[in-house]
């Protein structure tokens, strides 16, 4: 278990010196002491400021939390503000100790819902991002409460953008598809590495619900509405780590083409372009779906897309792309990839082969600071519309007979 | 001209594969009256009841030759 990619052991937030993975046989003594950076084998309360104003932690288990906590926050100094949005206020931040090494320290508000309490958003990232430590996963650093009693999460800084700038600024920097591969080997290995979750957003992300002790359903409204699933549109009460493929196999569509492919403003809306672009959700394709809570689709119904359409809008990535981008769109989740025979897919040992991580195309252009305050300001899943009102267009039924009329 | 490398490997090095136990193909029938393997009620949304499995293996072999005391002895740990 000691090299398990599931298991993460995270540098812990008190103990950022100590090694990151656990002694493993490799040790001459299992009871032998290792070396660690903790400074004073000590047991008594010993707290070192370095000349940079780094405060070194004794072993001692006695201390308050209050004291642990400010040594955690000492360790981060807070720049300017890198964006606002209605879940956290993002900085800009550094490590006292190391000022070349930055973060973005993520405030949460305080919800005018939750008063009582933490947000179940920040709970939920908190939870999750603390298991994760993959190189395509977000980094959790830290966590401290500031003297307001306010959460503070620090996170890795990515100062380069995100694929969304990239695939829309169309006029700015070309790619290829081996540029595609590269990036969807990322986004592909972090949804493989961990079922359900969105790559660096992870307040809507849940572990697998589990049918035998709960009856509870799980929430089908959590996936911004373009990279929704059908059956999430469709109120399925249960549903699997399908719900990502899906999503990333739109991101595939999208990487390539470099335009939306199902910019729906309405889940109604979306279940239509979803009719038309890729074919309607029918008993055919999908036994059973019409029984699902909210099914509802337009009258005229559409065809499976067949393969030949794909080949002729998606064709750049080759027909092994294509079939994989069509396994990922499948309607049934049931019949979609997993997210291990995704990577098992024979496109990525296709030619051209993935674009070096170092050699890919990258968005250096000013505001991308800003672009990742205000996406990690903004509330996990929702994208603000441009009056900066989240989930207006959200219709909560579907009823496309009313719509026509 | 790129440099003699291996085949792309899409796992990155990060490939699980538990050494402890092994997970059958077969989906062993519940001791539930619920079939959630078969009910459409579960599966039609996706839901995989091998998931679940997949997730209860994991966690009652996880940490099996963990040590909590003697390694937080090691390692100094609070």
């Amino acid at each position: 278990m000691a090299n398990s990619p599931l298991v993460a052991y995270p540098t812990s937030a008190l103990h950022p010196n100590l090694p990151t993975t656990r002694p493993t046989s490799t040790a001459p003594s299992p009871l032998k002491p290792i070396p660690s950076g903790i400074a004073s084998p000590s047991p008594a309360i010993v707290v070192q400021a370095d000349p940079s104003g780094a405060v070194t932690l004794a072993n001692d288990p006695f201390i308050p939390a209050e004291q642990l906590n400010d040594w955690e926050k000492h360790k981060y100094v807070k720049g300017k503000k890198l964006g606002e949005g209605t879940y956290a206020n993002v900085y800009l931040g550094h490590l006292r100790s190391d000022p070349s090494q930055l973060v973005a320290i993520k405030k949460i508000k305080v919800q005018k819902e939750f008063r009582d309490g933490i947000a179940p958003d920040a709970i939920r990232e908190l939870k999750h991002l603390q298991e994760l430590n993959h190189p395509n996963i977000i980094k959790l650093l830290s966590v401290f409460t500031s003297k307001d009693q306010n959460l503070n999460i620090v996170l890795e800084y990515l100062p380069l953008g995100d694929l969304e700038g990239l695939i829309r600024d169309t006029s700015g920097i070309p790619y290829g598809p081996a540029d595609v591969k590269a990036w969807m080997g990322m986004i592909a290995r972090g949804v493989w590495f961990y079922g359900t979750v969105k790559l660096a957003d992870f307040g809507l992300a849940r572990a697998f619900g589990d049918p035998f002790t709960t009856n509870r359903p799980m929430t089908a409204n959590v996936i911004t509405i373009w990279y929704r699933p059908p059956e999430l549109l469709f109120g399925a009460p249960f549903y699997s780590a399908a719900v990502d493929i899906w999503s990333v196999g739109v991101m595939f569509a999208e990487l390539i083409n470099r335009a939306a492919l199902l910019p729906g403003q309405t889940e109604m809306e979306e279940i239509s372009l979803i009719c038309k672009v890729i074919g309607t959700p029918t008993e055919d394709n999908w036994p059973g779906v019409t029984s699902l809570p909210h099914y509802a689709v337009p009258d005229d119904k559409t065809p499976v897309t067949p393969r030949e359409v794909y080949m002729q809008r998606f064709g750049s990535v080759g027909a092994e792309g294509v079939d994989l981008l069509m396994r990922m769109l499948a309607l049934d989740p049931r019949k979609r990839v997993t997210a291990r025979e995704m990577l098992e897919h024979k496109w990525w040992r296709a030619e051209p082969r993935p674009t070096r991580l170092e050699d890919l195309p990258r968005n250096r252009k000013e505001g991308n600071a800003e672009k990742y305050g205000q996406d990690q300001g903004r509330k996990p899943g929702v994208l603000d519309d441009k009056n900066g009102n989240r989930g207006d267009k959200v219709a909560r039924r579907l009823d496309f007979g009313a719509a026509k009329k | 001209p790129a440099k003699a490398e291996g085949p792309y490997d899409v796992f990155a090095g990060g490939d699980f594969v538990p050494d402890r136990y092994k997970l059958q193909k077969q989906v062993p029938k519940p001791p539930y009256k619920k079939d959630v393997a078969r009910d459409p009620h579960y599966t039609t949304g996706g839901y995989d009841v091998r998931d679940y499995y997949v997730q209860a293996m994991y966690e009652a072999f996880a940490g099996l030759g963990v040590f909590v005391d003697d390694e937080k002895e090691m390692s100094g740990r609070l």
